[in-house]
């Protein structure tokens, strides 16, 4: 079986993407507080958590993409998350905006509510355009969606 | 007329629909009518209207006078976990540790892309 890592990567960011969302939106204000039954903690601790373990993903992602570019590999991968061009440099570059005010949120909440007040007021407005755009990504590629066929069974039908 | 092609996004839709309706019609009756009157804002709309109104870019960068207040704050959240405050350390050490590896790397990859 080949397991190929943009695949991989593609569908743990989107894991990970989800419950970040789910955990986001319920923190943003008691208008969407019932995704978590008003349990603004437990979206707290979900949404650090998946924080973390979304950085990481990110930094592989970048990592393996200096790599090919080292290696001069220009093979278009249909299932990274980030690339040049397209819906793929559009996440990047959102990935990015929202890793680094998610960032100052944190250091910001120490000591400065101005810094807090700039930074949660970007992270919550690119993540309704995220949103936005992950429906749209979804509709146009629902193809992936379908559970592909098995080869024996082409092979029989052949 | 449906797109026959698209039939996958709409069956998901669907499920979403369903997800969102069940947990709104479970939460009809949760005691969530007074903190939303308190709170019937977005946390992003709330911090711009007390906090970034007739804001400078020095006071986003020179806030220290907050410190002292928010360092009040913080002690009200000691209480908890160690468990929370390990994840805590935990995250937080994940994140900035990583944070300019993945800013250096979107340089990098900048200027590749580009050239």
């Amino acid at each position: 079986m080949n397991i190929r890592f943009d695949f991989v990567v593609h569908w743990l960011y989107a894991i990970l993407w989800a419950l970040l969302a789910i955990s986001g939106f319920a923190m943003v204000g008691a208008k969407y507080g019932w995704i978590l039954n008003f349990s603004y903690a437990t979206a707290d601790y979900v949404h650090r958590l998946s924080a973390g373990l979304f950085v990481i993903v990110t930094l592989a992602s970048i990592v393996y993409e200096v790599w090919r570019s080292i290696r001069n590999d220009n093979k278009y991968l249909a299932w990274h998350v980030i690339g040049r061009s397209g819906y793929q440099l559009f996440t990047f570059i959102v990935t990015l905006i929202l890793i680094i005010t998610g960032a100052l949120i944190w250091i910001c909440i120490e000591f400065n509510m101005a810094g807090i007040g700039f930074a949660l007021f970007v992270h919550e407005y690119i993540s309704y355009i995220a949103l936005a755009s992950v429906i749209w990504h979804i509709y146009m590629k629902c193809h992936a969606l379908t559970w592909p066929k098995k080869a024996d069974s082409r092979k029989q039908k052949a | 007329m449906l797109n026959k092609k698209k039939i996958n996004f709409w069956r998901l839709a669907f499920i979403f629909t369903a997800l969102v309706i069940s947990v709104l019609f479970l939460l009809w009756n949760a005691p969530a009518g007074p903190k939303a009157s308190m709170m019937d804002t977005s946390m992003g709309n709330m911090m711009k209207g007390k906090h970034l109104s007739g804001i400078t870019i020095y006071d986003l960068i020179n806030g220290m006078e907050y410190q002292e207040q928010m360092r009040e704050m913080h002690s009200h959240h000691q209480g908890q976990s160690p468990i929370i405050f390990q994840l805590s350390y935990l995250t937080t050490a994940a994140i900035f540790l990583l944070l300019p590896f993945i800013i250096g790397g979107a340089v990098i990859l900048g200027i590749v892309w580009i050239k």
